[in-house]
């Protein structure tokens, strides 16, 4: 369900930033760089087959991309190769990951989620690809901060595809029609989202309570943090600052005074993007790809939709710097092969295909100055957003405290139930504490 | 208050209570074909209807049109489902014929060892050991080459072994109850033992082995874990169960082609149950456990 | 285990001295005829000599499928729940033996206890419910008119035939929060009798609610079999004998205990083992319900044991593994004395 949830490690803050400047100052390589490796290769080598895992529910074009566009320029260079595209939904997709794993299966190529790779990498499920990745000719051009989060431990385990970031997703024919800019603080958001229940009957505001990245977007812009490393390596939860309490009772507050529906209250955005789709909410937070899944859904009012950036208690809310890496299965027969896959699917050519397919920012600083990204309403608020973003902590048990122990929905929804935000937000923060010190074997 | 009239009101009150007990067995079928019939705007209306007021086949198209996982369709995930299920069957049926005529002919050593395991792994929860299982399938890949994880073989062998304790059992009874001076007649005319087997036993016994396979069929048409845990590696080879547990990760709360997916996967098996259902209640309570 | 088929099996080897010709006397059937004795002597040796080793072929197949899908991960099972063992060690190093630490952490930790407590009572309920319901319902449909009590019982049968996916999807959305008919019909019913603010309660959050849907599903897949049995049961009692009770003055309620349940007790016995079986190991049903092991409020046993395994990162076999050893132990112990009932009652024979 965290869907681009995924994160680069801490150090930076700006990765939009430094992805404008890098692209201020480096050239960007000339397009169709993917040969690099292709030359060394014996194409009566090649595999009879090649499978990508891919994260998500498969739309149509996007597959059609792959499967097809990609995987045909891949077959001119390697015409007995087939390849194969598997989707992955990312509920429960870790079943599925350690299940092939154990059992010496899976893709050749896998999509790993930024903040994942810490994990993967640390389970032995990704193929070391330092040497690889230092000899690609694209690789200077990559964002060197993504770049370096796809490493663990001193090591490269994939390569930087693709970052995202949440974006306000509103009805911009009512907030026309009411006379309203988007909401960028926490006032504006509640005064707008009660005029448009007010005049449209719908639910002005969509505030799931599994909203785990969003959280951790409004902590930060209390000044709040998620957690901090000691000098010894050791963790310590932040999430108990007064910082943080005041985002979650905020969130909370909005489903008390009801401008977000109850039924919201346990779960994440999926429910709300289905009722953006029909037409039944004015608002609410989710990453810039979740257009696409609302057109199939219902097309009636996607013209309608427009994105804006992430309120704040202030103004704009930093957001979790999302994306994706492109890995190479460590039970792949053919890793060789796997890579150049990687390399033809993330030139620059294709990264910025599949960037505006999918509705993601591709990991390429000189494509992001492409003037769409300015001037395009459905990408100018996430290239905004973009300027600000942050990283959760790199470790792999920050995946198990987020995902296995789902702490942060456990606060959320406790304290949508009306329990002390302060109580609740001491206890779970020693429970992150403790989880984020857990031994790696 | 006549007697005649108590009478009266006692078969009213009966009858009322039969409906509302046929009702709630029944209801929560009719609401998953309504929903799968209605258009989605129908689907989300403020106030449910209980007759789809425009009723489409649409839900059902987009199911079997199979753009749900690229590569595969509705049909690869009813062949898979078949195979399994009549691969399981027939071959559970065999085994345990021949299992069951070993234990109600003959006495041997390790028989009553044998019956006392059918006994004891009936109770075991096929959950408990599904890691173990896994586990030891993993290790006999590694070992011995075969593929099973991920592959449809692996589901089909653990189906045979989930119906056979049960399977056995039911056609021991009808072995026993096959005279044994019809084989010996034949045995004195000469036949061997493989031809009594097959000329006197076994058509005997064939109503018999009918009524046992529909305990497998229905578990395996069902079976859901157990698939899921060893085929999920491999969208090819997804039973339909899977696929719809698939089809549910995917959308969340897309009920229209849920529910036009469950109605299919649905109605093989309560065809085949209401045509066997007889069988099916002695089949459970007389020939599973009695013998 | 071990244990009890030695002793069953020693008891069988006296038997079989008695009857050393490798075949099995009839069951309660007439004498074997003196001619199939013969018959049987002269039969070539050869053949004889092949056949002592019939029975064992005849039970190889079945025997070996069983040791592999069944008897060795059940050994297994009980190895790698004693030993350190997770995703990590099968690509690097071995699992190591590590003193019970499993069994320690989980017997000393009181969420396990949480979700022990919830699986007895959740499947504590199922039971008792199901059981109830259907032999009311198998006593109805007893007392109408076949032409109706056909009816009702086809309609049982889709309940009963709706694989376990389907009803689990049917009754997530039927409570579905937003357009869910309960919800609507909740609402829609006056406040003093149901309460208000139904119109957007979500049941799939709390353990209480989520598991009165799970009990809910359960009961209605289940009850059909036990009234259907019951049915056929009751259908065997001699009419006679309700005659004798009523004349003594019994009423309904005092002729099923003194008639009707002891001439049924043990197929009352067997449905009540075959339920709690069938109940403990509930697994889809949550799977569909709780969407996600994320939760961690619903798990039950089996649940818990599948989480641990395969989807915690890393997972960790021995630790669900401990879990599953201990569910397992817990189904013998209550099916014991069904077990040794069937084993006594000549199921041996």
């Amino acid at each position: 369900m965290e869907r681009v949830e995924r994160l680069m490690p801490a150090k930076i803050a700006a990765v939009a930033a430094a992805l404008l400047f890098a692209a201020a100052c480096g050239g960007g390589a000339p397009e169709g760089g993917n040969a690099a490796a292709g030359g060394e290769l014996d194409p009566a080598d090649a595999p009879e087959n090649l499978t990508i895992w891919v994260m998500g529910s498969a739309q149509e074009p996007l597959n059609d991309f792959l499967q097809n566009e990609v995987g045909g320029q891949f077959q001119e260079t390697y015409p007995d190769t087939e390849i194969t595209v598997e989707w992955i939904p990312w509920d429960g997709y870790a079943d599925q990951f350690q299940t092939a794993l154990a059992a010496g299966e899976g893709p050749d190529i896998v999509e790993i989620g930024n903040d994942q790779n810490a994990l993967w990498a640390s389970s032995g499920a990704l193929t070391d690809i330092t040497e690889l990745v230092g000899a690609w000719d694209e690789t200077p051009n990559l964002n060197p901060e993504m770049l370096e989060y796809a490493a663990y431990d001193g090591v490269q385990y994939g390569v930087p595809w693709y970052g995202g970031v949440r974006t306000l997703w509103y009805r911009a024919d009512w907030l026309r029609e009411l006379g309203y800019e988007p909401p960028e603080t926490w006032a504006d958001v509640e005064e707008v989202a009660e005029a448009i229940e007010a005049e449209y009957d719908v639910p002005g505001f969509g505030a799931p309570s599994r909203f785990q990245n969003g959280l951790w977007s409004l902590i930060w812009s209390t000044g709040g943090e998620l957690a901090v490393q000691n000098e010894d390596g050791s963790w310590e939860g932040q999430i108990d600052s007064p910082e943080a309490v005041e985002a979650f009772e905020w969130w909370a507050s909005l489903t008390e005074s009801e401008i977000s529906p109850q039924s919201y209250v346990g779960e994440n955005e999926l429910i709300p993007l289905a009722d953006m789709a029909n037409g039944q909410l004015g608002m609410y937070i989710d990453g810039s790809w979740a257009i696409g899944q609302m057109e199939e859904q219902n097309d009636e009012f996607i013209e309608d939709l427009a994105p804006g950036v992430i309120p704040g208690r202030d103004g704009m809310a930093p957001a979790m710097a999302g994306g994706s890496n492109l890995s190479v299965w460590a039970n792949s027969a053919s890793p060789e092969f796997a890579f150049e896959f990687i390399t033809l699917l993330n030139n620059q050519e294709n990264a910025a295909r599949w960037s505006e397919l999918a509705g993601f920012f591709p990991a390429y600083p000189a494509l992001l100055e492409d003037e769409r990204y300015q001037t395009d309403p459905m990408l100018a608020a996430g290239a905004r957003q973009m300027t600000d973003v942050r990283f959760p902590p790199n470790t792999p048990n920050w995946a198990y405290a987020t995902q296995d122990l789902d702490l942060f929905h456990v606060a959320s929804l406790r304290i949508a139930e009306g329990e002390d935000a302060a109580t609740v937000l001491g206890e779970v923060n020693a429970e992150l504490t403790e989880a984020l010190n857990r031994p790696i074997e | 208050m006549t007697p005649r009239l108590m009478r009266r009101l006692r078969s009213v009150g009966l009858y009322a209570a039969g409906a509302a007990v046929f009702v709630f067995a029944v209801f929560p079928v009719y609401w998953m074909v309504a929903t799968a019939l209605k258009p989605q705007s129908e689907i989300f209306a403020p106030t449910p209807t209980l007759v789809p007021q425009a009723p489409t086949l649409e839900h059902f198209e987009r199911v079997l049109s199979g753009v749900l996982i690229p590569g595969t369709s509705f049909w690869s995930f009813l062949t898979n489902s078949l195979i399994v299920t009549l691969g399981s069957v027939a071959v559970a049926s065999v085994f345990a014929l021949l299992a069951a005529v070993a234990v109600a002919r003959f006495r041997f050593r390790l028989r009553t060892a044998f019956v006392v395991l059918l006994l004891i792994i009936q109770m075991v929860p096929m959950e408990a050991i599904i890691i173990s299982l896994f586990l030891n399938f993993r290790q006999l890949e590694l070992s011995t080459g075969l593929e099973l994880i991920g592959n449809l073989s692996s589901v089909l062998i653990v189906y045979i072994a989930v119906s056979l304790p049960i399977t056995i059992m039911f056609l021991r009874g009808f072995v026993a109850a096959v005279p044994r001076e019809l084989e010996e007649a034949a045995a004195i005319d000469g036949a061997g033992h493989w031809t009594v087997f097959w000329r006197v036993l076994f058509p005997l016994v064939a109503p018999g082995m009918v009524a046992a396979s529909i305990f497998a069929f229905i578990t395996a048409w069902n079976e859901f874990i157990v698939a899921f845990v060893f085929l999920q590696t491999n969208s090819e080879s997804y039973t339909l169960p899977v696929s719809l547990s698939y089809y549910f990760g995917r959308t969340g709360t897309e009920w229209g082609p849920i529910m036009a997916a469950s109605t299919l996967l649905t109605i093989p098996v309560m065809a085949f149950f209401l045509f066997v259902q007889r069988r099916m209640v002695s089949g459970l309570t007389m020939g599973a456990v009695k013998g | 285990m071990a244990n009890r088929a030695n002793t069953a099996n020693t008891a069988d080897t006296a038997s079989t001295g008695a009857d050393r010709a490798g075949a099995e006397p009839r069951r309660g059937g007439p004498e074997r005829p003196a001619a199939s004795h013969r018959s049987r002597r002269e039969r070539p040796s050869s053949s004889r000599r092949r056949f002592r080793y019939g029975p064992y072929l005849l039970i190889l197949p079945s025997l070996a499928v069983l040791c592999v899908v069944l008897v060795w991960p059940i050994i297994q099972m009980v190895w790698i729940s004693l030993h350190s063992y997770t995703l990590r060690h099968l690509n690097s190093g071995s699992p190591e033996w590590n003193s019970f630490a499993h069994y320690v952490s989980i017997l000393s930790d009181g969420y396990f206890w949480r979700v022990f407590a919830n699986t007895i009572a959740v499947t504590a309920i199922m039971v008792v419910l199901t059981m109830v319901l259907g032999t009311l319902v198998g006593l109805l449909l007893h007392k109408l008119p076949r032409w109706f009590s056909t009816i009702v019982a086809v309609g049982l049968m889709l309940a009963w035939a709706t694989p376990v996916l389907t009803a689990s999807f049917v009754y997530r959305w039927m409570f579905w929060t937003e357009r869910g008919l309960v919800n609507y019909l909740l609402q829609v019913l006056p406040d003093w009798l149901v309460g208000s603010g139904w119109d957007d309660y979500n049941w799939f959050i709390d353990a209480a609610s989520l598991f009165t849907i799970l009990i809910l599903i359960v009961v209605w897949q289940s009850f059909p079999f036990v009234a259907v049995s019951v049915l056929a049961g009751l259908k065997s009692i001699p009419h006679e004998m309700y005659e004798a009770a009523r004349v003594d003055g019994a009423g309904p309620w005092r002729s099923f205990w003194s008639v009707t349940f002891p001439m049924l007790r043990p197929l009352f016995a067997l449905i009540l083992i075959l339920q709690i079986i069938w109940d403990f190991r509930v697994f889809t049903q949550l799977f569909v319900l709780a969407n996600g092991f994320q939760n961690r409020d619903v798990f039950l046993l089996s649940y818990y044991s599948y989480q641990q395994g395969f989807a915690a990162t890393p997972a960790n076999y021995g630790m669900g593994s401990a879990i599953a050893v201990i569910m397992t132990v817990l189904v013998l112990v209550i099916t014991a004395y069904h077990i040794r009932m069937m084993i006594r009652q000549g199921e041996l024979r």
